[in-house]
């Protein structure tokens, strides 16, 4: 199993190489490394097999594969074969309508580009695959159950790529006014059940996360912008939750034993004794903590700190009466 | 040490592909068997016992290749002008190389006529712009996903896309979607792995299942119908053999699963016409339900500025809007335990207006949660107050 594996993926590599270098100009051997996503030397062993061919093919009978190797620079000679990549692979071909069919999904709201990315998922798999995945990819669904409603993911997630700046119209959860606000969107986080962009916001003057469900409104400008070398996402990740680490300041919430088996799951937290867990929230903004013991109703309960456990307090007092 | 020894797996492989493709007539077994000198060397052999082998190993080889999606197709025809029918093998440009793709402007609207392909019998396939980064882009999202099952089959699809149409937006290590990690992310990557090649076989697959109500583990014996990716976790939906009915699973509290070896190229199941893996994502937990379950209308009034985040998120219908930025939205509820812990997160922004006993409903929840703090609600706290004062 392990060698078939193993022969399987060193020819899909070949087959990819053999064509890439075939090409005008060739490729770098370090070009091909990071492209096939193997180390160097993997692709210098690919190549030596693919000469050694010629030691035990009769004189003549090989087809000629002429490989050049000077310093980095690689260059294959292979006449008239191998000088395209192959089709893509019934599971190649899985991937990209699955894909497509998750981004159609989640562009709902746009009907028509909706429309234009399911036509397109069909027409590829048709044309490009050896074994088309139209029998198979519905069985998977990748698409977030939130969907993408006004197409603001999809446009955030393509301004991380390129690198643009985005203008926001932002509710805080304070419920004051939204506000315009200019940001260089790092990346998008998904952790704790929701999405999040992280970025530069240029009315604070510092990286923010902010919670893609309170983005009103956004677009981008034609600004671009640079991550800087200091920005590191882990800051953010700590104890698998969206929340900036190293700041003062903690919530420490307490979850039953009813619901605890569900907290457990979502990553790290402290056993007590009746049961129950309790986990602590590096510089948890208060407004989040109430919110969130809250949707547990009174199977969550802030421990600390006071000022926290009052505000809860405040908050379900205003809804008893 | 005879040659053949010294010739690896994958150089056989690459000496059948490279002879038979191209070649317009089919080829018998025996032109094969000289050709690819793994093969021709045994092949030479006086002994029955030692060609049969041989030959063996080449149709194993083909089905092996087939799987690796080398089309190498198994053609009968004719000898002698009718007089024999003989099996033979081929691999057609068409079916191997990938067509070329040919990138138009976006205001381009085909009716040109292509380009000659530059190899005979590869065809060309037009792609806008646009319709090239989408299909990127996609690529990409599903590369992002943690422990997507085909991470490796999007990124050398997106290799070969980028053959034509240039260098790929960076891959992996530019990659700009995060996952928060959770505990047990790289056990789970290779489950679901084996669970969507179970999918994609149609092969029965047993585990061991530890449910999270009763903390309790079950062996359970399921036919996979569907994968499904949601809010950060993967699960499994099949027919569980022995609780005689379509389940759900959460990949991440099931142990390794197994999948039936016997034989492996043929499917164990088929996956029922009506079923479809759309019904098994869920909406909001209060969605969560059938018509037949029964369900209440209630109504919220959102004040402004959560009025706009409750219509960007479209949470209910709108069914009135006031001067003041207000609205009210109309929800259909299946479950009013989630519901009304979802309205008691929204601090009072949103207000309960119908019916009157979920209004009674909600409110003895927050008595609950004061409970829990040792508060009670103020008019309690003003009674307690106003007794000290009389003590």
């Amino acid at each position: 199993m392990a060698e078939r594996a193993t022969s399987g993926d060193q020819l899909g590599r070949i087959l990819w190489l053999l064509p890439a270098a075939s090409r005008e100009g060739g490729i770098t051997l370090s070009e091909a490394a990071a492209e096939l996503d193997v180390p160097v030397a993997t692709v210098q062993r690919d190549l030596g097999d693919v000469s050694a061919r010629a030691f035990y093919h009769p004189a003549g009978s090989a087809d000629e594969i002429q490989i050049l190797l000077e310093s980095n620079h690689l260059k294959i000679f292979a006449g008239n074969k191998f000088t395209r990549p192959c089709r893509l692979t019934l599971r190649e071909a899985l991937a990209l309508s699955i894909g497509l069919r998750a981004v159609a999904a989640e562009a709902e709201a746009a009907g028509e580009h909706r429309d234009t990315l399911l036509a397109l998922a069909a027409r590829l798999d048709a044309q490009l695959a050896v074994t088309p995945s139209r029998d198979f990819w519905p069985s998977f669904s990748v698409t977030d159950p939130e969907g993408d409603p006004a197409g603001l993911r999809a446009l955030l997630r393509e301004a991380t790529r390129d690198g643009r700046r985005c203008r926001i119209l932002y509710l805080r959860a304070e419920g004051s006014e939204p506000s315009d606000r200019e940001i260089d969107p790092y990346c998008l986080v998904y952790g704790s059940g929701r999405w999040y962009v992280l970025g530069h916001c240029g009315l604070r003057g510092d990286v923010r996360a902010f919670r893609l469900d309170r983005i009103l409104e956004a677009a981008a400008m034609d600004v671009r912008f640079e991550i800087p070398e200091d920005f590191d996402p882990a800051e953010w990740l700590g104890s698998g939750r969206v929340f900036r680490a190293a700041t003062d300041g903690e919530v420490r919430v307490r979850y039953s034993r009813r619901i605890a088996a569900w907290v457990r799951e979502k990553g790290p937290c402290e056993e007590l004794e009746d049961g129950s867990v309790a986990v602590r929230f590096p510089a948890a903004d208060p407004v989040w903590a109430v919110r969130h013991v809250l949707q547990y109703g009174p199977e969550a309960e802030v421990l600390d700190p006071d000022s926290v456990r009052e505000l809860v307090v405040e908050a379900a007092r205003s809804l008893c009466e | 040490m005879s040659g053949s020894e010294r010739i690896t797996k994958t150089q056989r492989w690459l000496d059948l592909i490279a002879y038979l493709v191209g070649r317009r007539l089919p080829v018998e077994v025996d032109a094969i068997m000289e050709a690819v000198p793994a093969y021709a060397e045994k092949y030479g052999s006086e002994d029955a016992k030692t060609r049969e082998t041989v030959r063996r190993m080449f149709e194993r080889d083909k089905d092996e290749l087939r799987g690796l999606g080398i089309p190498i197709e198994t053609v009968p025809y004719t000898l002698h002008y009718g007089a024999e029918q003989a099996q033979g093998y081929r691999l057609k440009t068409s079916d191997f190389y990938l067509p070329y793709l040919r990138l138009l402007a976006d205001q381009e609207t085909g009716g040109r006529p292509p380009p000659p392909a530059r190899r005979q019998g590869v065809g060309t396939v037009e792609l806008r712009a646009s319709e090239a980064s989408m299909a990127r882009g996609a690529l990409l999202q599903v590369y992002d996903l943690p422990s997507f099952p085909l991470r490796t089959e999007a990124r050398s699809a997106l290799r070969k896309l980028s053959f034509d149409l240039g260098p790929a937006p960076d891959a992996g290590s530019g990659s700009r979607v995060l996952y928060v990690d959770r505990p047990g992310a790289e056990e789970i990557r290779d489950r679901v792995r084996v669970l969507s090649d179970a999918l994609l076989a149609r092969k029965r697959v047993r585990f061991t299942y530890h449910g999270i109500h009763r903390g309790e583990a079950t062996a359970r014996d399921v036919a996979p119908y569907g994968l499904l990716f949601q809010r950060g976790h993967w699960y499994l939906v099949g027919h569980d053999a022995t609780r005689a009915a379509i389940r759900i699973f959460r990949v991440g509290r099931m142990e390794e699963p197994e999948v039936n070896a016997s034989s492996p190229r043929t499917p164990d199941y088929a996956i029922p016409d009506d079923f479809s893996l759309e019904g098994y994502r869920s909406r909001e937990a209060w969605e969560l339900g059938s018509d037949d379950d029964g369900w209440v209308t209630a109504r919220l009034v959102f004040a402004f500025p959560v009025s706009l985040w409750a219509d960007r998120n479209g949470y209910g219908t709108r069914v009135e809007e006031h001067a003041d930025g207000s609205s009210v939205r109309e929800f259909r509820v299946f479950q009013t335990g989630p519901f009304l812990r979802w309205v008691l997160s929204l601090e009072g922004e949103a207000k309960l207006v119908e019916p009157p006993e979920l209004g009674r409903e909600l409110a003895s929840l927050a008595r609950e949660v004061l409970a829990v703090y040792g508060a009670g609600a103020r008019r309690d706290r003003e009674a307690a107050s106003g007794a000290e004062s009389d003590g």
